[in-house]
């Protein structure tokens, strides 16, 4: 059932959000997991992955609507600097005694995570609301 | 006995007046019911057949874009379920509506059937 | 509310629904930078109509960037709350107007079937 009825549209809205909100948990979960990882398969230490959300537009009744979000691409964070840390006795620390932890600021990371879970909470309670509409609508059938 | 006859038959005319006078009424009422489902007046035909050709076509049309509905719902072309709801109770409304005349009007002439002549 | 109290009743349901698919843009969006929150006016509009004396039949729902409420530093000025209550609100409304519809049809309905 497609086209542009109201509920299921509105159904949609609300899984483009968990998909992207879902989507954004799994990459903080990544970044917490190797925050404190030295060293990758392809040398130095793990770079902090972030998520780009955009909104999903489309041309309705002639005027452009958002209808929802989408998580466009999972970007690595080049902004952010590493942690330098004076530690010689490391397996990984370099010539100058320095080893290089990733650029995961864990208290962020859990902000973020909080937020993401929140607003998937959000787009849960919304979608619900949907189904109960139309169950509202059907009533007038009985 | 011919006194007799003639007060009969002018009992079976006031009879038949009473009854068209009972049926009248419920036209005019079933009307108003009638405007109120469609939200337009209803035709003003004095007698019965111009106003039922008039509320069978309407219902007509009523069932047959209600039965499209499904398949409307289903192609998307339908807006809302709140619009379906409206439409398919406006089409049992006017359903019922039109049994009820039906049912009226078999009453109307069973009774005046059964007034002796 | 004069001639076709049906009709106006699916509009305004045509309206919430309207408005839930908005709010739930929001609440999509509530992460994404620059997003700004978009909001349904309808009842209001309808009564501005009314009071100026005018036909309620040319009044639509209107979808409007909300460039009041301040922004985030990243652009986005969407509080989860703000959306989950009018969300709320609106299901009430929408409670609302299907009871009257439904009130509206059990009456037709007596009326139809009185005098059995």
């Amino acid at each position: 059932m497609d086209g542009t009825n109201g509920f299921f549209t509105g159904m949609r809205i609300c899984a483009s959000g968990l998909t992207a909100e879902r989507e954004r948990m799994d990459v903080i979960a990544e970044n917490l997991a190797n925050a404190r990882t030295t060293r990758t398969p392809d040398g130095g230490p793990y770079r902090r992955k972030i998520v780009l959300f955009e909104p999903i537009l489309a041309e309705v009744e002639g005027e452009e609507r958002t209808q929802g979000v989408k998580a466009t691409h999972v970007g690595v964070d080049r902004v952010t600097d590493f942690e330098r840390v004076l530690d010689p006795g490391h397996p990984d620390a370099g010539p100058d005694g320095m080893v290089v932890y990733p650029n995961v600021n864990t208290v962020m990371e859990m902000s973020d995570l909080i937020t993401a879970m929140r607003a998937y909470e959000a787009n849960l309670t919304a979608q619900e609301n949907f189904v109960r509409m139309a169950e509202r609508a059907l009533d007038l059938l009985r | 006995m011919v006194d007799r006859i003639g007060k009969e038959t002018a009992i079976a005319r006031e009879a038949m007046r009473a009854a068209q006078r009972m049926v009248d009424e419920r036209e005019a009422s079933t009307r108003s019911i009638a405007s109120a489902i469609e939200g337009a007046p209803a035709p003003r035909a004095a007698d019965f057949e111009p106003m039922l050709a008039a509320g069978v076509e309407r219902l007509d049309r009523q069932v047959n874009s209600a039965e499209s509905l499904p398949i409307d719902l289903l192609t998307g072309k339908v807006d809302d379920f709140h619009e379906i709801a409206v439409q398919l109770k406006n089409a049992e409304l006017s359903f019922k509506f039109a049994m009820e005349i039906r049912n009226k009007l078999i009453d109307a002439y069973r009774e005046v059937m059964r007034m002796s002549v | 509310m004069q001639t076709d109290p049906v009709g106006l009743m699916v509009r305004l349901l045509g309206a919430c629904e309207l408005r839930a698919r908005v709010v739930s843009a929001n609440i999509a969006n509530s992460n994404t930078p620059g997003y700004v929150r978009q909001v349904v006016r309808f009842e209001d509009l309808l009564r501005e109509e009314l009071q100026d004396g005018g036909d309620a039949k040319g009044v639509m729902p209107e979808v409007a960037p909300d460039l009041e409420t301040p922004s985030r530093p990243d652009g986005n000025n969407v509080s989860l709350e703000l959306e989950l209550n009018g969300m709320r609100e609106n299901r009430l409304l929408y409670e609302a107007y299907s009871s009257i519809l439904r009130s509206h049809f059990s009456l037709l309905e007596s009326a139809i079937s009185e005098g059995r």
